[in-house]
């Protein structure tokens, strides 16, 4: 009864709650990763005018160069933002399941959460300029709020992992 | 539980608590037959659908998940495997729809388990063994709940504790959902349920996520059901299985008229202390099934032999009797139980206000209300609502 009792203490359950907060956040912000690039590539085969409206005028060949350039800019960007979301991701899951604990992880999220944040601000003021619309931009603020959230959640976890087990 | 124990342990116990071997095996067979009583065997026997104690694989994907679906399945689980501990347990900050699932959670010593014993008291050795399945299985399947539900029967993180030579190692149970894949306690790799979050997936049935081990006799485990919110649960099978037989000697010694009155949390350990090494390293010996070892333990105890439970072994003398002659056979007294036993859960289930198992009003055999004359109505009419 006694080993029960301990198990099943209030703290040791805050702590399994918290650990599983963890997990699961890391998992959304990999998924939130592979949606990203998953929509810019479909946006950009689907729609590349989007890309390409700031390269009206010129040659063909300097159109092509442009195009080229601005598909291997995404490309690197994507490619950056994915492998930072998947370190975050995997960090977290590591953690929540106790098995590696690094504040490196926590830093790299707390920026990675300024950039996307400024990142949605600049969304906004770009509909207030008139470059996008705003019915899409409500779709894809919605989704960079969540995935904000799930950066948040990562930090708030581990911190209060972090307390409790110095608790326990 | 398995025909281990729903047979063989099932008929030391009521040979140990005072019955001849002929009626503890009476009594074993009627409670192995509660698993295998579907709608599909008393079709077989143009018997009444309602009184159903079991659903094949096939019954349950066959059955549609809306209200009617629902109650059946209810119904039929909750009354027979998953008894429901508190009825009225309490919960802050949970909605309705959540604690009427939470309510049915199965657990040891409820109310109901009182009320099953005491029910099986007017009947026979037919309703002595359906009463002694549902007590068994209250051990077993406790903290599982008899109707679909995700948010209650989902379960994970299990790991086996099993005792080695350094202490109690502490492994991590592997699933898969391959249904004819079978379990292995030497990899330490079972079968169970796919993770369906449909709240009302048949997926989420019972212990279906939890695969067999809660009928394993030998598995000691721990694991989280969703419903505990974070809470670890630790399984010992053995020693809850062994309180179940000496709970099972208790009540069918209150059945013989040992006892004037039957108490919850009772156990009648004296009778069983003798056997006690025995019992215990049958339930400890690390295997799926123990028929063989429980069957030879019931026939050195009684000096008898004991046949293999035969499910086709009443259904002649059921087929052969006339329509009136029906109810006074083993198979229509065990229907009959069974009916009874539906019953008065539904109808506590009911009255406790929770509708998951649908509506039902007291049976009253003077035909004021309720069904009248169950017996008559239901071999009568050979189809028909069972509350």
């Amino acid at each position: 009864m006694d080993t029960e009792n301990t198990i099943n203490s209030p703290l040791n359950i805050e702590l399994r709650r918290v650990s599983n907060y963890l997990g699961y956040s890391g998992r959304a912000v990999i998924i939130f990763g592979l949606w990203d690039a998953a929509k810019t590539v479909i946006q950009f085969i689907l729609d590349p005018e989007t890309f390409l409206q700031y390269f009206d005028g010129g040659t063909e060949i300097a159109r092509k160069l442009a195009v080229a350039f601005i598909v291997f800019i995404v490309m690197v960007l994507l490619t950056v933002g994915l492998c930072i979301r998947f370190f975050i991701g995997i960090r977290a899951i590591s953690e929540g399941q106790g098995k590696m604990k690094s504040p490196v992880y926590l830093v790299v999220t707390g920026l990675f959460l300024i950039v996307n944040t400024a990142f949605m601000i600049m969304d906004f003021i770009s509909v207030r300029v008139g470059h996008s619309e705003p019915d899409s931009l409500l779709i894809s603020v919605l989704i960079e709020i969540t995935s904000d959230f799930a950066l948040g959640m990562i930090l708030y976890s581990a911190c209060r992992l972090r307390f409790l087990n110095r608790r326990a | 539980m398995q025909e281990d124990f729903h047979y063989y342990a099932t008929y030391c116990a009521a040979f140990l608590a005072g019955y001849t071997p002929e009626e503890s095996r009476e009594i074993a067979y009627s409670a192995q037959l509660v698993d295998c009583c579907s709608k599909t065997f008393i079709r077989k026997y143009k018997g009444p659908v309602t009184a159903a104690t079991t659903q094949l694989q096939t019954e349950l994907a066959d059955t549609h998940t809306n209200i009617p679906g629902i109650q059946d399945i209810t119904r039929i689980w909750a009354s027979f495997h998953f008894l429901p501990g508190n009825l009225y347990a309490v919960l802050k900050r949970r909605p309705r729809v959540y604690m009427d699932k939470y309510r049915l959670i199965c657990d040891v010593n409820g109310p109901l388990v009182r009320d099953t014993v005491i029910l099986a008291n007017k009947g026979g050795t037919e309703a002595c063994g359906i009463a002694m399945h549902i007590l068994a299985d209250t051990w077993a399947h406790r903290y599982f709940a008899g109707t679909p539900s995700f948010v209650i029967n989902d379960a994970r993180e299990f790991f086996e504790l099993r005792e080695t030579e350094n202490g109690i190692e502490r492994i991590k149970v592997r699933f898969n959902h391959n249904p004819i894949s079978p379990d292995s306690l030497e990899k330490n790799k079972f079968t169970n349920c796919l993770k369906q979050d449909g709240e009302l997936s048949t997926m989420n049935l019972g212990h279906g996520r939890a695969g067999h081990l809660p009928d394993y006799s030998c598995m000691v485990y721990e694991f989280q059901p969703a419903w505990g919110d974070y809470m670890i649960i630790l399984k010992d099978n053995p020693s809850d299985y062994y309180r179940a037989f000496c709970q099972m000697v208790y009540a069918m010694g209150f059945l013989r008229g040992e006892f004037t009155e039957f108490e919850t949390d009772r156990y009648d350990e004296e009778k069983v202390q003798p056997y006690r090494d025995e019992i215990m390293s049958i339930l400890k010996k690390r295997q799926l099934i123990a028929n063989e070892d429980w069957k030879s333990f019931g026939e050195r105890l009684t000096g008898t032999a004991l046949e293999d439970f035969d499910l086709q072994k009443y259904g002649g003398e059921y087929m052969a009797s006339a329509r009136e002659e029906k109810e006074h056979t083993f198979l229509g007294r065990f229907f009959t139980a069974a009916i009874a036993q539906k019953s008065m859960v539904t109808n506590k289930i009911y009255s406790s206000g929770n509708r998951i198992a649908g509506f039902s009003v007291e049976q009253d055999p003077g035909g004021l209300k309720g069904m009248a004359k169950f017996g008559m109505t239901a071999y009568g009419q050979g189809r028909g609502g069972a509350s």
